[in-house]
């Protein structure tokens, strides 16, 4: 991974302020993230819309394009939803909780939960391990990776030797993203059945 | 304490990644991209110079910069606070503790606020901050916000897992989660509430030596253990004065965002955590001033509408029923009028 070590300034940089740190939540393993998913996705952020649900918290909708369906129902677009948001001039923030910019490509595992506030029948779908679940990609010197989730990824910068800081349970540096989807994969048949 | 809060408002904003691109024997690779790597290092230099070791809840906006020791303050986002030194909080009388007495909740919460209150910010000043823990519990089930209405500040203890992960939409291995509203364009804090997950192993009150055949610093694993509740509430309440969780440079503090079962390290502020309230609310930032009544006048009841139904005896409750009094007549009015 030392090849990605020039990388890690700017992604920390840009990427970190994307994920929150997790709310007092224990770390998931790779292997916990995948048996825990019941979807586990590449796909890009294309839009989000915030709005009380039917408990009167303001949650925010998450529009995500599928590209590449891991583990789980395939869908053009699915909702990942995230609590807190703005309406009007109320802010509502839980710490913890992911942010969705749009235009923001990802590896997520997700977990679907009813929408009871949606028509009926409908899912939204929340991160594991809140921010753990969500592995943002970038394209560095022409080779995608795949950032650690989560709480992990502040620690993921140089360390004074020159090699990666030992971060996330997940994943412990940026990964390359073919290499990771195949683990991924393999994790998926392994776990379940597929 | 104070010097080590010195020492992390000396600390060079992105120290880390400066040192780590300015030591000898780069990792191999790295020349290749040595343009780029200065050009993102100048970025990361010319951010604003006044990063901080501890993170402010922010309004939402763009993207905050952080890395393994600074928060990076937002030019777009502001940090949030409360506007008057005294709130009040309350504890629900229908999602109440299933494994604590009321007396023993009751006790710890008043542990872990005076812990934020009592904070030294130097030669003994204090923040001013005050929290009234009420005797009168409320009628919520779960966080709630009245935007123009009457409210409370409340704890409210979830035992049913399927109510946490599929109601609530919690993340089943989460301990707690902080509701901040807040008004979006000031930052003011306008009401915060405390969803505590007594679904996730066993909800107790450690003695000071530790859990149950737990060191203080916990026992990890992830299948269940004791929880101690002071440890959970006093980084919650943390979130309820506006401060996030603090950089991973941090990791003993009690607004570190990982705790494993059985640690009660937390229960008292390490000076990251000192240094994060006691620049939120300088000493002298507050007058004398004390009124804790929520937003809208105190409404145990839980109810958008309706009376404020503020039990007597608790502070601030004649502001609580004169306010109810003033928004009925002005109903009265404004319907008679229309």
């Amino acid at each position: 991974m030392r090849r990605f070590a020039w990388a890690l300034p700017l992604l920390s940089v840009w990427l970190v302020p994307a994920l929150a740190l997790a709310t007092q939540v224990e770390a998931m393993s790779l292997r916990e993230l995948v048996a825990e998913a019941d979807l586990v996705i590449v796909g890009t952020v294309v839009s989000n819309d915030a709005h009380y649900d039917d408990q009167d918290r303001i949650v925010t909708d998450a529009t995500i394009r599928v590209e590449d369906t891991l583990h789980g129902a395939r869908a053009t677009t699915i909702v990942v939803r995230r609590l807190g948001g703005v309406v009007g001039d109320l802010g509502l923030q839980i710490a913890g909780e992911s942010t969705y910019p749009v235009g923001t490509r990802a590896l997520l595992f997700l977990r679907a939960i009813p929408a009871t506030d949606l028509p009926v029948g409908s899912v939204v779908y929340r991160p594991l391990g809140m921010s753990q679940g969500v592995m943002p990609m970038l394209e560095a010197n022409g080779i995608e990776v795949v950032m650690p989730g989560g709480a992990d990824l502040t620690i993921v910068t140089l360390q004074p030797n020159g090699a990666l800081a030992p971060s996330g349970p997940a994943l412990s540096s940026p990964q390359p993203r073919d290499e990771l989807l195949a683990r991924v994969r393999d994790l998926v048949s392994e776990v379940h059945g597929e | 304490m104070s010097d080590s809060r010195q020492e992390c408002s000396r600390r060079r904003p992105w120290a880390g990644v400066g040192q780590a691109h300015g030591r000898e024997g780069s990792p191999q690779g790295a020349d290749t991209h040595q343009p780029l790597f200065v050009l993102v290092l100048a970025l990361v230099l010319a951010l604003p110079s006044t990063a901080m070791a501890w993170c402010p809840t922010l309004t939402d906006g763009p993207p905050q910069p952080s890395d393994f020791s600074t928060c990076a303050p937002s030019l777009d986002r502001l940090p949030l606070f409360w506007r008057g030194r005294c709130t009040e909080i309350s504890l629900s009388a229908v999602a109440p503790s299933h494994a604590l007495s009321t007396e023993v909740v009751t006790s710890v919460l008043r542990r872990a606020f005076d812990q934020w209150q009592n904070a030294d910010c130097g030669s003994g000043a204090t923040t001013g901050l005050s929290v009234t823990i009420l005797a009168e519990t409320n009628a919520c089930s779960m966080a709630t916000h009245n935007t123009g209405r009457h409210n409370v500040h409340s704890i409210v203890f979830i035992d049913d897992s399927d109510v946490w992960t599929m109601t609530r939409a919690h993340d089943p291995r989460a301990f707690a989660v902080t509701y901040v509203w807040h008004d979006r364009n000031t930052g003011e804090i306008l009401d915060a509430d405390v969803e505590l997950n007594e679904s996730r192993g066993m909800l107790m009150d450690c003695p000071d030596t530790g859990c149950p055949d737990c060191p203080p610093e916990g026992c990890g694993g992830s299948t269940g253990g004791s929880v101690d509740l002071g440890n959970v509430v006093t980084h919650e309440f943390g979130h309820y004065f506006g401060i996030s969780h603090t950089t991973l440079a941090h990791r003993d503090a009690t607004m570190f965002a990982q705790a494993p079962f059985g640690e009660i390290t937390k229960r008292t502020l390490e000076a990251d955590d000192i240094d994060a309230i006691c620049s939120t609310y300088p000493p002298g930032r507050f007058d004398d001033t004390c009124d804790p009544t929520p937003l809208g006048g105190l409404g145990l009841d839980c109810q958008p509408g309706g009376c404020g139904c503020a039990a007597p005896g608790a502070d601030g409750n004649a502001r609580a029923e004169l306010s109810g009094l003033l928004i009925a007549l002005g109903l009265f009015f404004a319907r008679r009028r229309g």
